[in-house]
């Protein structure tokens, strides 16, 4: 059964292993490329959160020169993004799915192996080389994307998604949906798409509900502030999942939503003439008027715990789906 | 050996066909005592036909004295019915060939021909000749 | 001897109101070739399809070599199954589809299956999907019978072949029963095969079974009557009409009965295996004529 497993197999496994290796081989080359500029541009100190001690660019220019080398390379990033999708749509749905529009369970399941053996093998044989190739995968791009985390964190939507266990989660769970929705559809390319819009939703969904894990911190600071002046809280501000910032006053109104706030607003705010306005008079209308930053962010020290809800979330779905793929094969379908 | 045919619009059973064509070898030499019956499997594979239809023209056989199964070996011939006409076979077939030749100058077509052996033939068996 | 097949009461309905089978009672001897006979439509494929475990019944039970249907591996190793059209994976070779058969029963016998494919003259490599008809169907056949099963069951297995893919398929079919102690049991709608090959008969017209039981003793027990016309109420109690015609002057009946008919005035003529089928797949048959024989 494992050797029919395999045989059938073959085809979309074998081109999984060269898309893998074709990725591996691009991230060696450039993952290496991408540490040595890393490195030389001075960057560690910036991550640190020290200023720049190279030349006369502050911190926030070298990194927009870092990630403006290899702008193409921004693209490898969502790359393990699609590939839980793709197993659930191409290695899940065919599954049973296929074998009922050919009509070949009407040889498979009439040999001496019960339907349970037969869809026990296939998930756990088919399920394993796809968790095991998003694994590897995984660590891959965790390897290759170091510089990259070292500056941003690795809380942001994109990079949380491709860390850790969650991308294994999505696979195991992208891939029971598959087989599932392929036994009650029992039609491939209707079942395919189904697989992925499930898929989609799904992640979209838990993405909505992981800030509602945890508490969100809240770090407020002055909205100007002097160069050199450090607010409080940047490297969580910076390093953490950012869910929102608004710009307040002393009396707690909102004034903007982006974290910057227009000049002109301010200077009406504080009853000035906008011609002969400088710096340090914006400065001071903004102390006068109170007005204040305030940051809602997940810190990065919250990552294991948001990891560990959405691997679980994922991983019991996946259990879920299999049961009732099982059920259904044995029960249902006849 | 013996190559049977079975022809399932004759209204004959097939298990009599097959006993037929063995005494219609059996009287025409083509099979001779000592000589080996196919085997059921060589029998079926060949006229897709139920074995037991076959075990049952060769018990049939052996019911009239004509075969005999042995164990392990296979199904024999015991017994010709070769009634040393054999001889008088090629004389009258040459004579035969001649007959139809003179009905086919006359102008008979197959039919025909068929026709009038046939009448003959019961005529004369109801005349006590044949 | 146990039953091969024995169904009680089976009926397996699609959706809410189609009955594809009902009420079907039926003892299905073993040792047997059986001809399971009916017009397309008439319940032969959703009876097979249950006796193997791949249909559920809706109603009633079934039991196959005393066992249900696909009850674990022993089970399905005891029977095999070739569906209508003989499904094959098209993208594998010969030789893997005996791979096939080979890791997936343990009763597989590796000299038969080689024995059949070498004498078919099959290219073991080529892609199931490229084979004929007829080579496709061997396969299948080969499959089924290298496993060594105590029954073979197979739905329709000549039906879309050319006579001579056909008249192959039916002798490696026998020469297969003559090797092994094998129960057969084939649906089909060409009654010329049945006639060849079938010991045993079952009829289903419309879901149900109309007529069951040994072909000798079938054939034995219908008589053909042509006479002067006549009531057929006025027969004797022991002959049973299944079907008559009558003209102004004469009646034609297809009787049944176990005694001679002794009444002279019945000129009596042999009843053909596709006359007594047809006759009893009539409309105008009543059910009640149907019983379970043999």
């Amino acid at each position: 059964m494992i050797w029919l497993t395999w045989r059938q197999f073959r085809t979309p496994a074998l081109v999984a292993a060269a898309a893998l290796v074709i990725a591996l081989a691009f991230m060696a080359v450039t993952g290496s490329r991408l540490a040595h500029d890393y490195t030389t541009l001075g960057l560690s100190s910036c991550a640190a959160g020290h200023e720049a001690q190279v030349g006369t660019l502050s911190c926030g220019d070298l990194q927009r020169k870092f990630l403006g080398y290899y702008p193409a390379l921004r693209l490898l990033g969502p790359l393990l993004l699609f590939v839980p999708a793709l197993i659930g749509a191409f290695w899940g749905a065919p599954l049973i799915a296929r074998e009922l529009e050919a009509g070949t369970q009407r040889l498979a399941w009439v040999q001496s192996v019960t339907r349970t053996r037969w869809l026990g093998i296939k998930l756990a044989v088919i399920g394993a080389v796809g968790v095991g190739l998003t694994a590897l995968l995984s660590l891959a791009i965790t390897w290759w994307s170091g510089p990259f985390d070292r500056l941003n964190g690795r809380m942001s939507p994109e990079a949380f998604a491709q860390r850790g266990l969650v991308p294994l989660a999505y696979a195991a769970f992208a891939f029971a949906l598959g087989a599932a929705v392929g036994a009650v559809i029992h039609r491939t390319l209707p079942a395919m798409a189904a697989a992925l819009g499930g898929f989609v939703l799904v992640r979209i969904g838990v993405q909505w509900l992981r800030p509602r894990l945890v508490n969100p911190l809240e770090l407020s600071y002055p909205t100007f502030t002097f160069m050199g002046d450090e607010p409080p809280g940047r490297m969580a501000s910076e390093h953490g999942w950012v869910l929102s910032t608004r710009t307040l006053d002393s009396a707690g109104h909102v004034l903007s939503s982006g974290g910057t706030v227009r000049d002109d607003v301010v200077i009406r705010l504080c009853h000035r003439n906008i011609a002969d306005i400088t710096k340090f008079d914006l400065d001071a209308c903004g102390r006068e008027l109170g007005l204040h930053n305030v940051v809602r962010v997940i810190p990065p020290d919250r990552f294991w715990v948001l990891q560990a809800w959405e691997a679980a979330i994922f991983g019991g779905l996946a259990l879920v789906l299999v049961g009732f793929t099982f059920w259904w094969v044995r029960r249902r379908i006849g | 050996m013996i190559d049977f045919r079975i022809d399932g619009k004759s209204g004959v059973a097939p298990y009599q066909q097959i006993v037929q064509q063995v005494r219609q070898a059996l009287r025409l030499g083509l099979l001779r005592e000592g000589d080996q019956l196919p085997t059921v499997k060589e029998v079926v594979a060949q006229v897709a036909i139920n074995p037991n239809t076959v075990l049952k023209a060769y018990r049939e056989l052996e019911h009239e004295g004509l075969a005999a199964g042995r164990p392990g070996r296979g199904t024999f011939i015991t017994r010709s019915l070769a009634d040393g006409s054999l001889a008088a076979h090629r004389a009258l077939r040459t004579a035969l060939v001649r007959w139809l030749a003179d009905a086919r100058r006359a102008g008979l077509d197959d039919d025909s021909i068929d026709a009038l052996f046939q009448t003959t033939f019961r005529d004369a068996a109801g005349a006590g000749v044949a | 001897m146990t039953a091969a097949i024995e169904a009680t009461g089976l009926g397996k309905r699609y959706g809410r109101r189609r009955w594809a089978l009902r009420d079907c009672t039926l003892s299905v001897p073993a040792g047997r070739v059986v001809g399971l006979v009916g017009a397309n439509g008439a319940g032969k494929s959703t009876l097979l399809h249950l006796a193997v475990g791949l249909l559920r019944p809706t109603a009633g039970g079934i039991a196959v070599l005393g066992a249900p249907p696909a009850a674990g591996p022993a089970q399905l190793a005891r029977v095999s199954f070739v569906a209508q059209d003989a499904p094959l994976y098209p993208g594998l070779s010969v030789a893997d589809h005996l791979r096939l058969g080979r890791g997936l029963n343990p009763g597989w016998d590796d000299g038969i299956a080689t024995d059949r494919i070498d004498r078919l003259g099959l290219d073991r490599d080529q892609p199931a999907g490229r084979l004929s008809g007829g080579q496709r169907a061997q396969l299948a056949l080969t499959l089924a019978v290298a496993k060594r099963p105590e029954l073979l069951i197979l739905d329709e297995p000549a039906s879309s072949l050319d006579p001579l893919a056909r008249r192959e398929f039916l002798a490696g079919l026998m020469e297969a029963v003559a090797d092994q102690e094998l129960t057969v049991v084939l649906s089909s709608h060409l009654l010329g095969d049945v006639e060849r090959v079938c010991d045993h008969l079952v009829v289903l017209d419309g879901g149900r079974v109309r007529l069951a039981g040994d072909v000798e003793d079938l054939l034995a027990a219908h008589h053909l009557l042509t006479g002067p016309r006549r009531d057929v109420r006025r027969l004797p109690a022991s002959q049973r009409v299944v079907q008559a015609s009558h003209t102004e002057r004469q009646t034609t009946l297809l009787v049944r009965t176990e005694e001679p008919i002794l009444d002279p005035a019945w000129t009596e003529a042999a009843v053909g295996l596709e006359d007594l089928v047809l006759a009893y797949m009539a409309p105008e048959t009543a059910p009640e004529i149907a019983e379970v024989a043999g």
